[in-house]
């Protein structure tokens, strides 16, 4: 308990180090990101300025929570294997992404910061591994040993190109390592190959059935993997991908 | 400048609500204690309450008691906005009208009310807290209006359905006999202090009620704290709610829990909220004096 309390703690002091940094280098940060919509409301002094990246943070959960829900209609298809059910999943989900974000308008074009993704992103996950910690303990750990790592070391990969070689690599090495990690059927592969000590082939049936077994008892882990680790995967994602132009003062002062 | 897609967003909040009222029947949202206060014992022999509930709830009025009380939330604002224009023009505040202009406070308060998570759950779940915000938007309407006849029917109703609205008395005065704009900040305060009741349905009406202060508050701190600590405060109740009654792991102190950061993150709002007023009112002083 008190090392994932520990473990946990630093999380809101990062994000707000993120949030408040984020509104200091107002200026500064101004040319990092692309001009937001109209309808947009433009508020002076910069408090506000979050709302947008909560707006991208709500559509990703209203996505997960739809993910969540499409397996209870697939399995009504007859007649079909665990790995085309996950095939059909997951072509459902992407495409539904794509939709919502057609609708509502996709991250990279809504201008969002990436530092206050980032910091919505880890405030998400501390709401929502600090819940899942008090119905299941074990499932939390595990969640954060994956999680928070990912998600403290995400950075713009455009960012990067300003750091050193050295550093940049490394950072580079260990931001696609855990995001592939952390994306949860490899999640899985790698937890059910260390338990067990035998590496199937057919991973996505596989992960298919755990997944249906988790919905079929009710599991709580079913909701934390696709309403808490999900979201935060993929909003992990876009901070990576994140169009982060260079501000021409510090191309000037390099 | 009005909200571009204000109707739709409106049109779009009372539909949600009507789907889940005729199609959302497994949800369960009516047995909820902490939605649905349950009558004491000792309340049992009021049955004209108890009848007065029960029509209300199979009348199925709560989608459009919300959308009436928006409504009237929308033209609460415009008003204030009418007379804080008045006001700072006889002062001959030019700058700060321009930019106060530029909100529609009313349109950002109403949609803030509609889209309220536990609006619309407390909607779904057939309570009668809908009922109740109503008429006290009622009221305050009619304050702000200086309709006195509407204001006394709203105090009358509010506090026949629920005792709290009582308080307002005082504030519900000094509108109607100073005028809406010169003591917003002791209404927000009072209005603010309460609000801390016990059921949840009444966060919505005073977060709705704080985007009437659009412009006071644009420039309030810690409001990414404030935002992320009231969803996190949200989803401790069903997760309370599924350790006690249907795990037994837990029992009624974790409501308790529930209460206490509840109460946390709202003192961190009222501080911080009259706060910002107050900054505000202290810019608009220095501006007369220069």
């Amino acid at each position: 308990m008190i090392p994932f309390a520990l473990l946990l703690a630093p999380l809101p002091i990062v994000a707000a180090a993120l949030a408040g940094g984020s509104k200091t280098k107002g200026k500064l940060e101004d040319e990092c990101k692309t001009k937001g919509n109209a309808d947009d409301l433009q508020m002076e002094g910069g408090s506000w300025k979050w709302l947008k990246s909560a707006r991208v943070l709500l559509i990703i959960q209203f996505w997960a929570v739809l993910v969540s829900l499409l397996p209870y209609y697939i399995s009504q298809i007859p007649g079909a294997m665990p790995i085309q059910y996950a095939v059909i999943w997951a072509v459902l989900s992407i495409t539904i992404l794509i939709i919502l974000y057609a609708m509502f308008g996709s991250p990279s074009r809504a201008g969002v910061e990436w530092k206050l993704l980032k910091a919505t992103m880890i405030t998400s996950i501390t709401i929502g591994m600090g819940l899942m910690s008090i119905i299941n303990f074990a499932t939390a750990q595990l969640g954060a040993l994956i999680l928070i790592p990912m998600c403290l070391f995400s950075r713009p990969l455009r960012a990067q190109l300003e750091m050193n070689f050295l550093p940049r690599t490394v950072l580079l090495a260990s931001n696609i390592l855990l995001t592939v990690l952390g994306f949860p059927p490899a999640a899985f592969l790698i937890m059910k190959g260390l338990s067990k000590g035998s590496w199937t082939v057919d991973i996505v049936g596989d992960f298919w059935l755990w997944m249906e077994f988790l919905w079929e008892w009710s599991s709580a882990t079913y909701l934390y993997v696709f309403l808490v680790h999900l979201p935060c995967w993929l909003l992990c994602i876009h901070v990576l991908l994140h169009p982060c132009y260079q501000p021409e003062s510090k191309m000037k002062q390099e | 400048m009005a909200i571009r897609h204000y109707w739709p967003m409106a049109a779009a909040a009372v539909g949600f609500r009507l789907v889940l009222v005729l199609f959302g029947g497994d949800l369960h949202l009516a047995s909820r204690p902490s939605l649905s206060p349950q009558h004491p014992p000792r309340r049992l022999q009021l049955c004209r309450l108890l009848a007065e509930g029960y029509w209300l709830k199979q009348a199925s009025m709560s989608p459009y008691s919300d959308f009436i009380a928006a409504m009237l939330i929308r033209a609460t604002g415009h008003r204030l906005n009418i007379t804080r224009n008045r006001s700072l023009n006889s002062l001959e505040l030019t700058e700060a009208v321009s930019n106060s202009v530029n909100i529609s406070a009313g349109d950002i308060a109403s949609l803030i009310y509609l889209w309220n998570p536990w609006a619309i759950v407390t909607c779904v779940g057939s309570c009668t807290s809908p009922i109740e915000n109503l008429m006290v938007v009622i009221m305050i309407y009619g304050a702000c209006s200086r309709l006195a006849p509407l204001a006394a029917f709203g105090y009358v109703m509010s506090t026949h359905l629920t005792l709290y609205p009582a308080i307002l008395i005082v504030p519900i005065i000094l509108l109607l006999g100073y005028g809406p704009d010169t003591p917003p900040a002791k209404v927000f305060r009072l209005k603010i202090s309460s609000a801390s009741k016990t059921e949840v349905g009444d966060s919505a009406l005073y977060l709705g009620l704080l985007g009437l202060f659009a412009t006071e508050l644009a420039e309030m701190k810690l409001t990414f704290f404030l935002f992320f600590g009231y969803i996190g405060v949200s989803l401790l109740s069903p997760v309370m709610h599924n350790l006690w009654i249907w795990r037994g792991t837990g029992n009624a102190n974790f409501y308790f829990a529930t209460g206490l950061a509840y109460t946390c993150i709202q003192t961190v709002l009222v501080v911080e909220s009259v706060s910002s007023m107050i900054k505000h009112d202290r810019k608009l002083r220095l501006l007369v004096t220069a």
